[in-house]
């Protein structure tokens, strides 16, 4: 594949995406483009088509309506962090957005490339899982709204269909009393990506926890939930020795990798850790003792 | 200690405004016209025979303007055993072996057509690891020597080795004796500027070469074997250095992609380039050794070392470079630092199929320092002894001669210890078990060039223009480090002119005096001595010209001073009786007679008396050479035994760190480093040489580690290789230099360029046991490994430390 | 397939031809003739290649060149002022041994620069946060640290 027959594409509409998605055979959706240019120059991918998003405006920016937080795909890491419903909501996310690589790829990388690029280390879809968001999936003629944990399918690869182009995230405003976190190791203080992390979120009712999500990244192929971890601390008093039990739970039900970066044993001892840790901090932000 | 005018004092560097401007060149921005881009073909094997290549389709390939192999190409041997090919022929021994190589008109190209070469293996057993590759049956990396004589086994057979005094008699005075194992990784030197070469013939068939190299006439040496190897007996190389992106080591060898580059500009007659990506800088070029050390050393019951016992197995990779040579400088920590008498030392070398490696900034001194400075804490331990106590009483002193023959002419290494004690508040802070620990370790090395060559010397030429201004000739490497910073200065201070007036050419094998390399520390500390001996000859010139000159001119100076200022009465002086050689001064530029007044018209400028000599009958121009070989000696490496510098380098660092038991983090609280130094020549360069040279022995104790699964890199990138950020030295550093005035130094001073590196990871390692109780002896010291030993430790003991460190994530 | 795109470059229209797979780096470096931007990776892990991109620090060895069209590009060529004179946050780099081998300089300086643009008073924390981006092995940072420091306290003094 010779990169200079590549055939570059700048629709002004999402219709016109739409049609070329199905049109076209060998092709690729460019957000931020700081993963595809890379991938392509190392050989990594291989494409005859590129359809770059970043003329179509609707696809950027961030807006509460109802009870509802939109993100467009093509919102960029830095708007994450510096944008003040994100803030204001969900803290969880703007650290977890923070935690990412260098101030000059935040500027470039977009949510729905963090999201549609599938890493089993993504830092943006544990948050985003915990708090329930949904994706909105578009293409010619048709819209599907899925949540965000049936989105992945294993490394770098999602439901997403070749038609269909991720257009928006959907963030539920979270209940009263509920706080947020996300906690993620990381081999040296900056830029580098997750050996594990954990997002937690507890609601609390009448100083018990009415509802509780942990999900875990960089431990299994795709992000995924600690169910059993998750449904132990329902009806629990908030407590050390209960958050202590549940990460222990979680550490149980992370299947990680041995890899460069961490053997499983590691991985697994750091779930415990961070799962106490992100359930201390967001229980804090539920009793509003944090921000 | 003199009081100098340059030396000593804050000076920005000469090349920093360009460099800030984005104006200086690195080979990554040169062009020359016609230029091709060349692109190598790697093995896909760690161990294999070559079966065929074809490289038909690429040769179709529009653009591509050559293609080459060992099959259509003259055998180039290289390497410090000439071990290695440019291009492989018959068999590859490690994954990254240069099996092809194309030249087309663009990079894409060259790329593209690199991809379309089909080779056929027919893979061999690999072997991955020194024990491996020493076991009886294991099958030959290479089948015969350089001689063509068969070898029987994968050992090298370079020989390091040391004996002294009775090591059974320093066991048995031994009250205490410990004896453990430390490893050190594969380390890559990171340059930001990746390695490269652009090489052009001219029609005469002599080579140009511009070069990321730290030898240009080793290099050029080199290259003219090469060019006598390709039928071009008698042909000339001339290498020239552009600005470097970082050394590090890593140019102290020649490598194949530059015999490549050679082989492509004279098949097509074009000048080629190659430069090389981040993947391939960290997965084709070759990193710092990996070492396993043992260690055994014992102490009387006053804390006094009895013996020392140190046997090092390292692995060489497939090929073998200048590198191999690290326990030539292992030698001087293993018998040299501290006092200690009954010593044995002895390195072995073994071929495997893995990535053959280097020389790196410290070379082996940070391998055996790790090593040495770990076990010299834990028999402090065992000994009961306070670990700088140990080290005080144990501390080198100045005037001794060491068991290797090493003349230490100052020391400093006592007020380094006491000084990093202080700073770190030993007393109070040592032994308190909460989490957070202090450790120190010392090193010594080369600070007086190092002999590891016949010739230890360095040359200079400085030449006068006609307005005053000095150009030097200096066949030392500026790589960053500040050497062109500190030889300006040197030439100012010596000479008498302003640091503006001095300039330094560009490193050219074609203009510039022989000099072995710039390596060892011994860049500022060669260069200064020549720049103060050449300085010495022209100035003399000066004077003895002056002695005519000055009195006609300050004669037509005080005309036009009596001109200006009607009635003014000059002081009793007889300037043409004292005009004399040995009467002069030259400062800033300007003649003085030493013991007149200091009138204004009583002092000739420099510029006019290069003018006034050189427009003229018979007129002359100024120029002065020297050639400077320091006072010290080729050792016997196989005895372990020679002065190899003229003087000695010192130095203690200490650490603070808080260890995070949950996730095995290890954070810095605290860094003080303190060394002898000599005499300060820059002090702005030199912080910079320590702080860098910290944070690079950050990186070796906590992150670096160059990842080899059979053979092969798996973390050719920033992403998974991590050197520190601007996050990871967030913490204060205190800097502290000895000044010891060395007689052999320059205005006193040693070389400093690499200790900075050296006793990091040793202190960070004690601050860890003193922190939690747990011993590292691998590095680098991960999270992981913390935790793992920490979990050991637990085990053990039935008390755990419950309390918890929080650190935001 | 290339395409003819135009942009603000230090603060001059300027047309260039560019294809779907080329990056900024490469048009800045190429045809435009401006290496003062270096290339330490190729993948947006050194940052010597940033350069200001509407007032943002961007890697611009991951920026799609195309995508460059209409909009404002600073490079460390267009820091310099008249008469060939740095500009403060470069003499900051000078005059504070902030440079050694100087390959990621200018990556480093459009970094300091994007911050202090947009934060004319920053504290040490968020000068190593706005720079952890730029990898530099041989200074160790403290001085580039101070260097930015300086700089700041100049431009406040001047402004």
């Amino acid at each position: 594949m010779t990169l200079s027959n590549i055939v570059y594409y700048e629709p002004r509409t999402l219709t016109e995406i739409f049609k070329l998605l199905k049109g076209l055979n060998s092709v690729r959706v460019m957000a931020g483009g700081t993963d595809l240019l890379v991938d392509l120059k190392q050989g990594l991918i291989d494409t005859r088509n590129i359809i770059s998003l970043h003329k179509i405006r609707e696809l950027k920016g961030i807006e509460k309506k109802n009870n509802t937080i939109k993100i467009g795909a093509l919102t960029s890491i830095q708007e994450i962090i510096s944008n003040s419903l994100i803030n204001q909501h969900i803290p969880a996310l703007a650290d977890a957005a923070k935690s990412m690589a260098s101030h000059q790829v935040r500027s470039l990388a977009t949510i729905g490339g963090n999201i549609c690029s599938a890493v089993p280390s993504a830092d943006l879809p544990p948050p985003l899982i915990a708090a329930e968001a949904t994706v909105d999936l578009k293409c010619l003629g048709s819209s599907r709204e899925v949540p965000l944990s049936d989105f992945f399918r294993g490394p770098r690869e999602t439901i997403c269909r070749k038609e269909e182009l991720l257009t928006s995230i959907f963030i539920p405003l979270q209940p009263p009393n509920t706080g947020m976190s996300y906690k993620k190791f990381t081999p040296r203080e900056a830029t580098a990506l997750a050996v594990a992390s954990v997002a937690a979120s507890l609601t609390l009712k009448n100083g018990v926890i009415a509802k509780a999500v942990i999900v875990l990244g960089a431990v299994a192929p795709t992000p995924v939930m600690a169910l059993k971890a998750s449904k132990s601390l329902t009806t629990k008093e908030p407590s050390e020795d209960s958050f202590q039990e549940t990460a222990l739970t979680a550490k149980e039900e992370s299947k990680p990798i041995s890899d460069i970066r961490g053997s499983i044993w590691f991985r697994k001892e750091l779930i415990y850790v961070l799962t106490r840790r992100a359930l201390d901090e967001a229980l804090s932000r539920a009793q509003g003792k944090l921000e | 200690m003199k009081n100098f005018r340059y030396i000593g004092k804050e000076a920005p560097r000469p090349d920093s405004a360009d460099k800030a401007a984005g104006k200086a060149h690195y080979i990554h921005d040169l062009q020359r016209p016609g230029m091709l881009y060349g692109k190598i073909k790697f093995s896909e094997h760690p161990h294999a025979r070559i079966k065929h290549i074809d490289t038909s389709k690429a040769e179709r390939l529009a653009g591509v303007r050559a293609v080459i192999t060992a099959n259509n190409t003259p055998e180039i041997r290289f390497g410090f055993l000439r071990d290695n090919l440019a291009l492989k022929k018959d068999k590859v021994r490690q994954y990254r072996d240069e099996i092809a190589a194309v030249a087309a008109i663009d990079p894409d190209i060259a790329e593209e057509a690199i991809d379309l070469i089909e080779v056929e293996y027919e893979p061999l057993p690999g072997l991955f690891s020194p024990e491996e590759a020493m076991k009886k049956g294991a099958p030959l990396i290479h089948d015969t020597d350089v001689q063509g004589r068969p070898r029987t086994d994968n050992l090298l057979s370079l020989q390091f080795h040391h004996e002294s005094g009775n090591l059974g008699d320093g066991k048995r005075a031994s009250e205490y004796l410990i004896e453990r194992e430390y490893s050190t990784p594969l380390v890559q030197q990171s340059c930001l500027g990746t390695a490269g070469c652009i090489a052009e013939f001219d029609m005469n068939n002599n080579l140009t070469i511009w070069a990321k190299t730290q030898i240009p006439f080793l290099a050029q040496r080199d290259f003219n074997r090469a060019l006598s190897d390709m039928g071009l007996q008698g042909k000339n190389s001339r290498v020239i250095v552009p600005t470097l992106g970082g050394g590090f080591g890593s140019g102290l060898d020649t490598h194949a992609y530059e015999y490549i580059a050679i082989l492509l500009a004279f098949q097509t007659g074009r000048p080629v380039k190659i430069v090389y990506n981040r993947e391939e800088e960290f997965a084709y070029l070759s990193p710092r050794q990996s070492t396993q050390s043992r260690i055994a050393q014992g102490c009387d019951r006053n804390g006094k070392l009895t013996f020392r016992e140190v046997e090092v197995l390292q692995d060489n990779g497939a090929y073998t470079s200048w590198g191999a040579t690290y326990p030539s400088v292992m030698m001087l920590p293993a018998t040299s630092l501290y006092r200690v008498s009954n010593i044995y030392f002895n390195a072995r070398l073994v071929y495997t199929n893995n990535t053959y490696c280097q020389a790196m900034r410290g070379y082996g001194n940070p391998e055996l320092n790790w090593a040495l400075e770990s076990n010299m804490d834990e028999l402090a331990e065992e000994a009961g002894i306070d670990p700088f106590e140990f080290r005080m009483i144990n501390c080198n002193e100045p005037g001794e001669t060491t068991p290797m023959g090493l003349k230490v002419s100052t020391c400093g290494l006592k007020e380094c210890l006491e000084s990093v004690a202080q700073k770190l508040d030993w007393k109070k802070k040592h032994k308190k078990s909460n989490l957070r620990g202090v450790g120190m370790a010392s090193l010594i090395h080369v600070g007086g060039g190092g002999r590891i060559y016949r010739s230890d010397a360095s040359g200079l030429i400085l030449k006068l223009d006609d307005f005053g201004n000095v150009y030097a000739y200096h066949g030392g490497v500026e790589m960053g480090q500040g050497l062109h910073s500190v030889l300006t200065l040197a030439i100012a201070e010596a000479l008498g002119v302003r640091p503006e007036n001095v300039f330094i050419n560009p490193t050219d094998t074609g203009t510039c005096p022989w000099d072995i390399g710039t390596h060892a520390s011994r860049g500022a500390f060669m260069a200064c001595n020549t720049a103060i001996l050449a300085a010495n000859k022209l100035r003399d010139k000066i004077f003895e010209l002056a002695e005519e000159v000055f009195p006609k001119e300050v004669e037509k100076n005080l005309k036009k001073f009596r001109e200006k200022n009607p009635g003014y009465n000059p002081p009793e002086f007889d300037f043409k009786k004292e005009a004399k050689s040995d009467c002069f001064e030259l400062q800033d530029g300007f003649i003085f007679i030493k013991k007149g007044p200091r009138e204004a018209w009583l002092r000739l400028e420099l510029a006019r008396l290069l003018r006034a000599v050189h427009f003229r009958n018979q007129g002359q121009m100024l120029t002065a050479e020297v050639f400077y070989d320091p006072p010290n000696v080729l050792p016997d490496f196989e005895k372990g035994f020679g002065n190899i510098s003229a003087t000695y380098a010192y130095g203690t660092q200490g650490a603070e760190v808080e260890v995070d038991v949950e996730t095995g983090e290890i954070r810095i609280l605290h860094l003080v480093a303190a060394h002898d130094v000599g005499k300060v020549l820059n002090p702005l360069a030199l912080k910079g040489q320590i702080y860098g040279a910290l944070a690079q022995g950050v990186g070796y104790a906590l992150y670096e580690e160059l990842q080899s699964q059979q053979g092969k890199i798996m973390n050719p990138n920033f992403r998974d290789y991590k050197i520190p950020t601007a996050l990871d030295m967030d913490f204060p550093i205190d800097l502290e230099f000895i000044e010891t005035d060395d007689s052999f130094g320059p205005f006193g001073a040693k070389g400093v360029a690499e200790p900075g590196l050296v006793p990091t990871a040793p202190a960070i390692a004690n601050a860890i046991f003193d922190a939690v109780g747990v011993r590292i002896r691998d590095l680098p010291i991960t999270p992981q490994k913390v935790l793992v030993a920490l979990n050991k430790l637990k085990q053990s003991q039935e008390t755990p430390r419950r309390k918890r460190v929080n650190k935001g994530t | 397939m290339k395409t003819e795109i135009s942009f603000q470059l230090n603060g001059e229209e300027v047309t260039v031809m560019a294809e779907a797979h080329y990056r900024l780096i490469d048009l800045l470096r190429g045809p435009l003739g401006l290496t003062g931007t270096k290339e330490g990776c190729g993948e947006g892990e050194c940052g010597a290649c940033t350069v200001i991109v509407n007032g943002r620090a961007v890697n611009s060895c991951l920026y799609p060149a195309l995508e460059i069209e209409g909009k404002s590009v600073t490079t460390i060529e267009g820091l310099l002022g008249p008469r060939n004179r740095p500009s403060i946050l470069q003499q900051g780099f000078i005059d504070h041994g902030a440079i050694q081998c100087g390959f990621c300089t200018p990556g480093m300086i459009m970094s300091a620069k994007a911050l202090l643009d947009s934060n004319p008073e920053p504290s040490e924390e968020e000068i190593r946060e706005a720079l952890l981006g730029n990898l530099c092995r041989c200074t160790g940072y403290v001085q580039i640290v101070e260097a930015v420091k300086k700089a700041a306290n100049e431009l406040k003094r001047m402004s």
